[in-house]
């Protein structure tokens, strides 16, 4: 089994950093984008097997570009979570219902992030060896 | 005149003198029907229409005023001329009360007399239809109508206008009217009654009443739709105040939810790193120690910006924030900006001109405001601006109370259907990797409110060729009666 690739999208430079750094201390390969348009042609570069998705981006709504995944064949089966500063009442269930497959709101906290990436990584593929 | 006669008469011989005379008549062409029996004759009259009836009383099968009874009975409308043997002076009066229009006794008639009186009856009963129709009319339509003397008095009024003016027929006869007369227009008058007033829309037009010149006035009672108009106006503006509300509060839920993702946001870098470093999971002699402490602080820096935008944001919404006009040059407080800020754009090298009119010298304004107007406009163009551009910076005189700034870049422009929601609380616009996230998004929007709180406006419109232009206009002496609502 190889090591997972992880996409991180945010346009905020330094959450970018730190959810990045946050990865490769679990052994991720990690991949960033900071708009809808950058995240298309990495998916398309490289199939991450999770990815960790900011909903408010410069050049398109981060719901909207879940949407767009999820109705693609090629990249449906992608997970996609959405990691948000949107954390008012609704914005779980409508990141859900966009397709999302879960949600973490920000501020995030470190010491658990890497469990739950974890967990969303098993609902799909078998556990990995690395970590 | 063409006449459509029944004659009921059992007598043959006096049904041919009557007919003779009737023929010799110049005045009338006349078709005649004979009846010998009443049975007959209501039938007859059941089944045509005619001008006139010429009565015998004593038929086979009816004697004396009961044979005119009913005839009556059978055509109402028709007139009757009673044609008897020996009329006594009694049984005539008895004949007329029963409805006869004429009486003429057999001794007495002779061709003219006859065919008068015949002619005479029927013009009378055309004329009596007439006259009850147009009253029909008058009376029954809704409309009250009067007709007015050059003296103003009432000559007539129908009944649509006693009803309106709530007093007796005879009352309002002679009455001076106290509307004005005016020709044809419609005016709006009110008419006093017990009740209350009734609104009505009155057209008035020259007439002549009997022979005299006089004015007719149509009055029609209109309050009852002004009501209606009214409760339809006040349940729109209630409607629309219930719309502006529900508005009002999905703004303040935005702008909440708005909020609340801006803070976050940097908290999250704040938080993050912080725990990282706190947890020990980044060696104190890391490189990325040093990094992630100057993340922390510049993400605080953020925070703090976004906390004073948000403050004064309040202020000026609360109606809060002060504002000191002084006389001051305008030109060099444009100019103290552009050297703030030219200063701290080197990196992309964009230049800015500046374009002072001579004809805004001297404003009383608030200086302190007025700088910060002029510093969001011009930050915001040299963050927009093309590298290696050039940001212009104009004072203009606008009209003899206001002067207007404006501050152009060659930057990509807006898209148009940006340009609603620029000035509007966390709505930064920018395409792509073009954008900058030093903003808070909230600083068009301040500008917009401190420009507004002091009489002024902001705008902004895309250029011809590149880019676009921000300006704000100012009163040249921002006055105290503004001051004092805040």
């Amino acid at each position: 089994m190889s090591t997972p690739y992880i996409l991180v999208v945010d346009d905020n430079p330094a959450n970018l950093k730190l959810v990045a750094y946050l990865l490769k201390l679990g052994g991720y390969d990690v991949g960033g984008a900071t708009d809808a348009r950058e995240t298309k042609r990495m998916i398309a570069a490289r199939r991450p097997d999770l990815l960790l998705l900011d909903l408010q981006l410069p050049d398109a709504d981060g719901l909207e570009l879940a949407r767009q995944l999820k109705s693609d064949p090629a990249t449906e089966d992608i997970v996609v979570v959405a990691v948000t500063a949107r954390a008012m009442k609704g914005d779980r269930n409508r990141a859900l219902a966009a397709g999302c497959d879960g949600y973490v709101s920000k501020p995030i906290d470190t010491n658990t992030f890497l469990d739950v990436v974890g967990e969303f990584l098993d609902c799909v593929s078998p556990r990995q060896e690395m970590r | 005149m063409n006449l459509h006669v029944l004659l009921v008469e059992d007598n043959p011989g006096d049904a041919d003198l009557a007919r003779e005379w009737l023929d010799e008549s110049p005045a009338a062409v006349v078709d005649m029907c004979v009846s010998q029996t009443l049975a007959d004759a209501t039938e007859q009259l059941k089944r045509s229409m005619f001008d006139a009836v010429l009565l015998d009383l004593d038929l086979p099968d009816s004697r004396g005023v009961d044979t005119l009874r009913r005839v009556r009975a059978a055509a109402q409308d028709v007139p009757v001329v009673v044609v008897s043997g020996a009329a006594r002076t009694d049984l005539r009066d008895e004949l007329r009360a029963e409805g006869a229009a004429e009486v003429l006794s057999k001794e007495e008639a002779n061709s003219w007399l006859f065919s008068r009186c015949v002619l005479y009856v029927v013009e009378r009963n055309r004329a009596e239809a007439r006259h009850a129709e147009i009253a029909a009319l008058l009376e029954t339509t809704p409309d009250a109508i009067l007709v007015v003397g050059t003296d103003k008095t009432v000559r007539y009024v129908n009944q649509a206008a006693v009803d309106l003016f709530g007093v007796e027929r005879c009352a309002l006869l002679g009455e001076t009217m106290a509307f004005s007369v005016k020709d044809r227009t419609t005016t709006e008058v009110g008419v006093p009654r017990r009740d209350g007033e009734r609104v009505c829309e009155m057209r008035v037009v020259p007439m002549t009443w009997k022979s005299e010149p006089a004015s007719l006035a149509s009055l029609r009672d209109v309050t009852e739709a002004r009501k209606a108009t009214e409760l339809r106006r006040r349940a729109n503006e209630l409607e629309a105040e219930n719309h502006r509300m529900h508005e009002i509060n999905r703004l303040k839920s935005e702008f909440l939810a708005n909020m609340s993702h801006e803070l976050r946001t940097p908290l999250n870098a704040v938080i993050g790193f912080s725990q990282l470093l706190h947890s020990g999971k980044v060696a104190p002699d890391a490189p990325e120690y040093r990094e992630f402490l100057g993340d922390i602080l510049s993400s605080g820096r953020h925070l703090l910006r976004l906390i004073n935008d948000i403050l004064d944001l309040a202020k000026v919404e609360a109606g809060r924030m002060e504002f000191h006009p002084e006389e001051l040059d305008l030109r060099d407080a444009i100019r103290e900006v552009v050297m703030i800020l030219r200063s701290s754009e080197t990196e992309r090298r964009v230049r800015v001109r500046t374009e002072l009119s001579d004809e805004v010298p001297r404003v009383y304004v608030d200086a302190v405001r007025l700088t910060q107007v002029l510093y969001n406009f011009l930050s915001n163009a040299l963050k927009f601006a093309a590298r290696e551009g050039q940001v212009i910076v104009r004072s203009l005189p606008e009209g003899p109370d206001a002067f207007r700034i404006e501050v152009e870049d060659d930057g990509d422009g807006i898209d148009p259907k940006d340009l609603g929601r620029l000035f509007t609380e966390f709505q930064q616009i920018g395409a792509g990797r073009s954008r900058r996230r030093q903003g808070t998004g909230l600083g068009l929007a301040f500008t917009k409110r401190i420009v507004e709180a002091q009489g002024g406006h902001v705008g902004v419109r895309p250029n011809p060729d590149r880019g676009c232009t921000f300006f704000a206009v100012f009163p040249r002496r921002v006055e105290s009666s503004v001051l004092e609502v805040l």
